[in-house]
């Protein structure tokens, strides 16, 4: 009985120095997915960024004034209504 | 020989004793103090940041979103300095570089730097050198929004506080909660799954959806641009409001800001003229006036004025058209079409300026309109004691009195709206719950509104900016130009010209107050706020079909 209890003994301290070793070792991979994580957190957020600029009304703008869709300015040397006003 | 095996047993039992006692002091005496320090060796706490709220757009596009920037810091005492930091580095940052003082273990150098920057000083592989997470704001849509955005800048402590328009009066809310992270690690800084962990995950803050419809808010920014310079102007405002609630639509000011680098301009420039600078609104004052004697029944539309054939005097003071031109036997309709000071100077005497002064303060004139942006003020209404006959008069034409843009805009949304005077707002949403506003108080009666509203179509439809009316709408509107106070007397060649009206007439869809301070060009309301107000309007009313 005494050895049985001896071996049981012996079996459950060498499983706890195998899982203690095992979930000190498994730090290196947590600290492997906390970088990822944070990696993929940040080109998110540049994506983001990337997607407003993208669509904001003034960037819009400026590529269709680019690909000639805007009507030109028209530059008064004098407003109109005055201009149109005189006889 | 047993005195030397006495003197060994002595030492020994002497060497044990002293190695129990410090055993003793060390586990007893000791023991707190090295057990704390065992655990800052191996635990780190971590602060995570909290992200600001965004403001979106009434179509949930940010106006104003968080980006990713970091914070740079040197270690003084493990630092080495290399000239290829300033060829990266803004200036200011290069000017702290040069500073460094050797008795600290941390030192700031800049905030906010993008990572190209941030990869770029790492590139450089430098000793005593650090990076934090310090998120900065973006605009998406630059600084068409400028002032009622606001911008984040700093408080005493060094942390982000909102300062002007939306940032400034939502800080509260903007400001999230920042978490912690206590986590055990090795020495080689891996975490250890077996040690304490603690995890206060961080609070982000408030997303505010405000009324602001970009679209409109892009049309009154370019629009507002061009007009300056055409008109060459010196500023400008366009505030775009719905009536019936007081959802403010667009509103934009020239000259304007960055606020992401606020600093960088004039501290003049960070208050928003159509909430805090006041002006004399002019003739389109006259509506206001118009609308408390109708209300009143001390006119009609039809009431005859007998005082218009020429100017009027009123104590030393002698009243006159703007044109020097009259119109003897006027009706009030023909009085607000011709913009008639010396029938609104009559107007005003029938009218009485008790009651006057009354309908302005029900107009809210004189008083903040709590709109939800940061630093509003209100010129206030002089006393009634103090109001002498020449106030009466010069007021009921709109001179002598200042309003902001933003009082004006919400007074005329009242005739808007059958004499229902609206809160202006900007924020409708906080975290998707909508915000409660208090209900529009009814300052003039349904039938002096309808009555005022016919007499401002009349007015865009017969009066001095006929022409630059888009067909086919049914537009309500009055002209303003309004000569600048400067050091008690009024200057003969700067005026503010103005704009103020709502459309469709009808069932107004929106109200639009524009401004345009010291006008080149033309002096006249008429000749350029009116042309742009009815440019404006044109997009609008496509927009809202």
């Amino acid at each position: 009985m005494l050895k049985l209890l001896i071996i049981l003994n012996l079996i459950l301290l060498s499983g706890q120095v195998v899982l203690s070793f095992g979930r000190a070792t498994q730090g290196a991979h947590l600290a492997g997915l906390q970088n990822r994580a944070q990696t993929l957190a940040a080109e998110n957020q540049r994506l983001r960024e990337s997607i407003y600029s993208a669509s904001s009304l003034s960037h819009i703008w400026v590529l269709a004034e680019r690909l000639n869709l805007q009507p030109r300015s028209v530059n008064f040397l004098i407003p109109l209504p005055v201009a149109a006003a005189r006889p | 020989m047993k005195w030397r095996l006495v003197v060994i047993q002595v030492f020994f039992a002497l060497f044990s004793l002293s190695i129990m006692l410090r055993l003793g002091y060390w586990q007893v005496v000791k023991a707190a103090g090295l057990a704390s320090e065992a655990v800052s060796q191996r635990q780190s706490f971590l602060e995570l940041p909290s992200p600001r709220g965004e403001i979106l757009s009434s179509d949930g596009f940010p106006l104003v979103t968080n980006k990713e920037a970091y914070l740079f810091y040197v270690n003084p005492k493990q630092f080495v300095f290399s000239p290829k930091l300033n060829q990266i580095l803004p200036a200011s940052a290069s000017a702290r570089l040069s500073a460094i003082p050797d008795n600290l273990s941390w030192y700031l150098i800049a905030r906010y730097l993008s990572t190209p920057v941030r990869d770029q000083i790492q590139d450089l592989k430098l000793t005593g050198v650090g990076f934090e997470p310090d998120p900065d704001r973006y605009y998406p849509e630059a600084s068409s929004s400028a002032h009622f955005l606001g911008f984040v800048g700093q408080d005493a402590s060094g942390r982000p506080q909102g300062y002007f328009g939306l940032e400034g009066y939502y800080n509260r809310q903007l400001t999230g909660t920042p978490g912690k992270l206590v986590q055990e690690k090795d020495a080689l800084n891996r975490p250890i799954l077996i040690g304490d962990q603690n995890l206060l995950l961080p609070q982000p803050g408030s997303t505010l959806t405000t009324s602001i419809d970009r679209t409109l808010q892009f049309i009154a920014y370019q629009k507002l641009s061009a007009a300056l310079t055409r008109y060459s102007a010196v500023s400008g405002t366009v505030t775009i409001m719905e009536p019936s609630t007081g959802r403010i639509l667009a509103m934009v000011s020239l000259p304007n800001y960055d606020p992401a680098s606020f600093g960088e301009f004039d501290q003049s420039l960070y208050k928003n003229p159509i909430i805090s600078d006041a002006y004399e609104p002019g003739s389109t004052f006259k509506v206001l006036v118009m609308a408390a004697a109708l209300d009143t029944q001390a006119v009609q539309p039809d009431t005859i004025c007998d005082t218009c054939s020429g100017p009027v005097a009123v104590s030393d003071y002698v009243i006159k058209t703007w044109n020097d031109k009259y119109y003897p036997q006027s009706t009030m309709t023909e009085i607000i079409q011709h913009s008639d000071n010396v029938g609104m100077a009559f107007v005003g005497r029938r009218l009485g300026k008790r009651k006057l002064i009354t309908y302005l303060k029900k107009f809210g004139i004189g008083q903040l309109s709590k709109v939800d942006l940061q630093e509003e003020s209100s010129p206030s209404l002089r006393p009634e004691s103090t109001w002498v006959d020449i106030d009466l008069a010069t007021a009921s034409f709109g001179q002598g009195i200042a309003v902001t843009p933003l009082q004006m805009l919400r007074a005329v949304s009242a005739i808007a709206t059958r004499g229902l005077l609206p809160r202006p707002r900007i924020v409708d949403k906080i975290n998707n719950k909508s915000v409660s506003v208090p209900p529009p108080t009814q300052v003039i009666s349904s039938n002096a509104a309808a009555q005022m509203t016919l007499m401002m179509v009349n007015a865009v439809d017969s009066g001095e900016a006929k022409w630059a009316k888009p067909k086919g709408f049914s537009i309500a509107g009055k002209t303003g130009t309004a000569q600048i106070p400067v050091s008690g007397h009024y200057d003969a060649d700067k005026t503010i010209a103005s704009f103020v009206g709502f459309a469709p007439a009808t069932s107004p869809k929106f109200a639009m107050l524009v401004t345009l301070r010291e006008p080149k060009s033309s002096p006249w309301g008429s000749e350029t706020a009116a042309p742009l107000w009815f440019d404006i309007s044109k997009e609008i009313l496509r927009l809202l079909k």
